[in-house]
């Protein structure tokens, strides 16, 4: 037995399946992409830079909406807080008389 | 070297470079030149035909958004040497592996010409049993018939690591078949 001669054989090259080659080319389903036009380029950026505008000036407003929300439930809680204080006042004095 | 030589070199390269100017035709023609070397690394690898597909349409879809750094029909075929290699390597790592059945195992067999089948089936499987890195290097050394050196540019690895893996590799599969060195 010749180990190197066995494993020449045993390790011979093996034809790849019926078709292989159509099946590759199927799942090229596009066509290679020429290079992006200058015009191209530019619109994408403007998109792009309008877009991360829009979003910056949406988190600007939604951020302001916030603090004008916690600032009216704060003052919301200092009202009541002084109304109940009237109130404990008031129920003293018809208690006490 | 004869006279045809130097034309088919200059035939390869025109479909080198027509497909990757996008022609598909020319493609497929690279592909049906190079798919039983890649289909066999890959073959060898896993011995799991269906995986072995995968894995070589994988890097042909690779080559084919690679075509415009590929060289020469030299390069060409280094590349995929690397990659596959590469994926098989990948692939032995995610551990997807599954058991080989004996119809698949004479499926394949039935390529073997006049080979013994039982003995290149045998041969086959104690493979699979070997670190990757060895598995990879004794098919690079007995199917394609690389050289050391040559191996070690394949596999990213230096001379003596490759000859230590062929060395061990080798070793192995004579214990294996209880054959004295």
């Amino acid at each position: 037995m010749n180990l190197d001669d066995d494993l020449t054989r045993a390790l011979a090259r093996k034809s790849a399946p019926d078709g292989f080659a159509d099946r590759v080319l199927s799942r090229l389903d596009t066509p290679k992409t020429h290079r992006t036009s200058l015009f191209t380029r530019i619109a994408a950026a403007i998109v792009l830079t309008a877009a991360l505008g829009g979003l910056t000036a949406h988190q600007i407003i939604e951020h302001r909406r916030n603090e004008e929300g916690e600032r009216a439930r704060r003052e919301l809680m200092t009202a009541l807080h002084i109304a109940s204080a009237k109130m404990r006042v008031a129920q003293r004095a018809v208690a006490h008389d | 070297m004869s006279a045809a030589a130097p034309l088919l070199l200059l035939n390869h390269d025109a479909s080198l470079h027509r497909a990757a100017a996008g022609d598909h035709e020319a493609f497929g023609d690279l592909i049906r030149e190079h798919q039983d070397m890649v289909f066999s690394i890959a073959w060898h690898f896993l011995h799991d035909r269906d995986r072995a597909e995968e894995i070589a349409q994988e890097v042909f879809l690779q080559l084919y958004r690679a075509l415009g750094e590929i060289e020469s029909p030299a390069h060409l075929i280094f590349w995929l040497r690397r990659v596959t290699a590469n994926r098989c390597i990948d692939e032995s790592r995610r551990g997807r592996w599954r058991i080989v059945t004996l119809d698949e195992a004479n499926d394949v067999a039935r390529d073997a010409g006049d080979t013994d089948p039982l003995l290149s089936r045998k041969l086959g499987q104690m493979l699979q049993r070997l670190p990757a890195p060895q598995r990879l290097a004794i098919t690079m050394r007995y199917q394609e018939g690389l050289e050391p050196s040559e191996i070690g540019a394949v596999l990213d690895m230096p001379l003596n690591t490759v000859k230590s893996h062929l060395r061990r590799g080798l070793a192995a599969l004579r214990e294996w078949l209880g054959v004295k060195p």
